[in-house]
């Protein structure tokens, strides 16, 4: 061992060693990190999943028509001879018998008693997502895929998102579900690799037009051969005299729902922030409570020939070690919630934690270990040794 | 009395005592201010929610609407109002049309509600709304009261005449703005034309997307409910009365993830405190183990030391906690803070607070026990030796 490594060497234990013999103190801190950077990474996490299923849900080859002025598909209202000329659009993909693969969709918003709770009571109704859709909706949606059971083929069957038992309860195939007074019984469910359609009941066209008066439909979602046909074709519908409609590419149009992300950024750096800064609080307590008890040996150190930074460096180190180890079980509960299901309205989730949330969790760790640390280390270094050998 | 005489002979012990290191009570001192003002933020938020339902339903308000899964389009007939009007235990009814265009900003909904303004008074009048303005919206067929929100989205004034876009082959409406809604009122988000006008705009008139309805009491509103719908049974177009919260319960069901996540957050955030204060107590009381074995040689009981160990940890947790909740108070007060994304305006009530500090007593007394135990826990002549 080199002579400048054993002397690197020394305040490395020396902090290790400081921290385990005020062990109480320590875990007060460690706690408080820990928790900080839980729900820092738990909260980023979350408006990460919501981002991602957006951003998964747009698949760049499909455009999607709404009405003009629409900006979601629940608001648009298209009748059936628009959605129909649309589907026979200029750059949509046809099947082997000539047929386009487009799908003519009818969204709407309804709120479902919990089956097995009592109807009337609102607080066991949740607001759900249903789709009108015909067998074309599996073609223009390639990540959807009947994991068990089949598609709907009449009226009062349906085939259920496979995270609708957030919201609903434990549902399955052969489960009935009332809406608007009606019993629908689950012929299926499908998977959808995080995307929206996960949270959703799909039930044939035909059947929730049965249920929405006049309209017809709500959107047509386009199939073309890639990105730039799906432009192109966006730009044909909008500038379409035939057609009154307007047209987005599929990533365009789920980005703004990612709207609801934002509140959950804010959220999470808010408390995340708060929190950290409790945890600031709490470990420039300790490290100003350890200084205050070593500084007679501090002054020893001194002595022995240990330069200032050394001694304030030992003291900055044991907080930023104190508080990365606080990080990393922290980072260890937040995965507990790795693959939970959270539901927000409709919208069902699992959360997905990954190595870009634990490492700003880590950050954060490494940020509240320095920032606690840092006043009572410029303290320490500053000791006189002859003040701090002299001290009661 | 007895009680009273010791509080006050312990008072300067005890102050003297946080005194001793400055730097140390300030510091948790801080830690709970922050961790206080955290948990009354959450609280607060969580009272935002569930007021928009206990809100609501405070004031026997109903809501009919056409038994129709689509009723917001418009289609219950305005004249069931005079006939709601006339069942026994309503005060008022008040049909209601809602349109949704596009404003200023492209993309972004902006909603007109046509009141008739008589019959709409009587529920209730908005906040912020002066007797001027209401006069303007009785005598300008074309005047409107736009909640202050709406105002700032899209950087209209009173005074300025605006239009709303409207979507989907729907006809713009235009409108001069007379008076704001006060942000935070119900309606800060909505433009209140006269329903006359807007049927004139837009024609179909006599139908409208609900009724709203108050009953005399909120005792009587299920009643009054149930009366409203069998009066229209038979009708080709029944009603479904509700009220409000009825209407918004499964909304807020459907947050109740949300809701259990922040509550946890809140209680974590105390846990942290806890700790926070109790280590500080305990530094302190290590600090001056001497002192309490030369107190207890000088004739200080052991419940007397403790209790002074307890004070201390409590004036600091009392005071740091109630700073801290006050302070979240006063900020969310103020109606101006918004959670981005979810339209929420964070609102508090003075019952949040005080809880949030009542909370800080039991935190006190918890971070004290340990230290006030370990200052006792020695015999007097081994404190007097002791040396770290």
């Amino acid at each position: 061992m080199s002579p400048r490594w054993s002397r690197l060497s020394l305040p490395l234990r020396y902090a290790w060693r400081n921290a385990w013999a005020h062990r109480g103190a320590t875990a007060a801190t460690l706690f408080g990190v820990a928790i900080s950077v839980m729900v820092y990474v738990v909260m980023g996490a979350t408006a990460d999943s919501l981002k991602g299923i957006a951003a998964s849900t747009g698949d760049p080859a499909n455009a999607i028509a709404l009405s003009k002025g629409a900006s979601s598909a629940e608001s648009s209202r298209l009748d059936a001879p628009t959605a129909n000329a649309v589907r026979f659009a200029p750059g949509v993909l046809r099947d082997a018998s000539g047929e386009p693969l487009a799908s003519v969709e009818l969204l709407a918003m309804r709120r479902i008693p919990i089956p097995g709770l009592p109807p009337d009571d609102p607080a066991s109704q949740r607001f759900m997502s249903l789709r009108g859709v015909t067998p074309a909706a599996l073609l223009v949606h390639p990540g959807v895929r009947i994991i068990a059971g089949r598609f709907p083929a009449a009226s009062g069957e349906l085939l259920i998102g496979r995270l609708v038992t957030e919201n609903l309860g434990a549902i399955g195939i052969g489960s009935e579900v009332s809406i608007e007074g009606r019993p629908h019984r689950v012929v299926g469910v499908l998977g959808a690799e995080g995307q929206f359609f996960e949270s959703e009941l799909w039930m044939t066209l035909e059947d929730l037009r049965g249920k929405s008066g006049d309209r017809e439909a709500s959107a047509v979602v386009l199939r073309t051969s890639g990105p730039a046909a799906a432009a192109a074709l966006v730009d044909t519908l909008e500038k379409s005299r035939s057609v009154n409609v307007s047209a987005k590419t599929e990533p365009e149009y789920y980005a703004q729902m990612q709207r609801a992300s934002t509140a959950f950024v804010y959220l999470g750096n808010l408390i995340g922030g708060l929190l950290g800064l409790g945890a600031v609080v709490a470990g420039a307590n300790t490290m100003y409570a350890t200084m205050s008890r070593r500084i007679r040996e501090m002054g020893t150190l001194r002595a022995l020939g240990f330069g200032r930074w050394r001694v304030g460096a030992s003291l900055l180190l044991e907080s930023t070690m104190v508080s990365l180890l606080g990080g990393a079980i922290g980072v260890l509960l937040a995965l507990a919630w790795n693959g939970v299901a959270f539901s927000i309205v409709s919208l069902s989730f699992e959360l997905a934690i990954g190595p870009a949330n634990a490492a700003r969790g880590m950050a954060m760790a490494l940020a509240i270990g320095a920032a606690g640390g840092f006043l009572p280390a410029r303290s320490a270094s500053r000791l006189e040794i002859v003040a701090a050998l002299r001290h009661v | 009395m007895k009680f009273t005489t010791e509080i006050a002979r312990q008072a300067p012990l005890v102050a003297r005592q946080l005194r001793r290191s400055p730097r140390r009570t300030a510091l948790t001192f801080l830690g709970l201010v922050i961790s206080f003002f955290l948990f009354t933020s959450l609280e607060s938020l969580l009272y935002t929610m569930s007021n928009i339902v206990s809100g609501a339903s405070r004031d026997a308000l109903l809501f009919t609407r056409a038994a129709d899964p689509d009723y917001w389009r418009a289609k219950l007939p305005a004249s069931y109002a005079e006939a709601i009007q006339e069942l026994p235990g309503v005060v008022a009814a008040s049909p209601v049309r809602f349109f949704f265009g596009t404003g200023r900003n492209e993309g972004g909904y902006a909603v007109a509600m046509g009141i008739e303004p008589d019959a709409h008074l009587k529920l209730g009048i908005p906040d912020g709304v002066t007797g001027d303005e209401l006069r303007a919206l009785f005598t300008e067929r074309d005047a409107a009261l736009v909640g202050e929100r709406m105002l700032e989205d899209n950087q209209w004034k009173v005074g300025d005449r605006v239009t709303i876009g409207g979507r989907a082959r729907q006809p713009d409406l235009t409108f001069t703005i007379r008076g704001d809604v006060a942000r935070g009122d119900r309606l800060d988000r909505v433009a209140i034309v006269r329903l006359d006008y807007l049927d004139e705009v837009l024609g179909g008139g006599g139908r409208v997307s609900f009724i709203q309805v108050r009953a005399r009491d909120a005792g009587i509103a299920p009643a009054v409910a149930d009366a409203i719908d069998r009066r229209f049974a038979n009708y080709t177009m029944p009603t479904e009365t509700v009220t409000e919260k009825a209407h918004i319960a499964p909304f807020i069901a459907s947050l109740s993830d949300a809701r259990d996540g922040l509550r946890i957050v809140g209680y974590l955030a105390l846990a942290v405190t806890l700790l926070v204060v109790a280590n500080s107590v305990a530094v302190g009381v290590r600090e001056r183990t001497r002192e309490i074995g030369a107190l207890r040689a000088m004739g200080y009981g052991r419940a007397r030391v403790m209790s002074l160990v307890l004070a201390e940890a409590l004036v600091v947790a009392v005071v740091g906690g109630s700073l801290g909740a006050l302070a979240a108070y006063a900020l969310f007060q103020t109606g101006r803070i918004e959670v981005p994304g979810a339209g929420l305006v964070y609102r508090s009530d003075l019952s949040v607070v005080v809880r949030a500090a009542l909370y800080s007593i039991p935190l006190g007394l918890l971070a004290g026990a340990q230290p006030a135990w370990n200052a006792v826990r020695m015999t007097i002549s081994d404190a007097l030796r002791y040396s770290e």
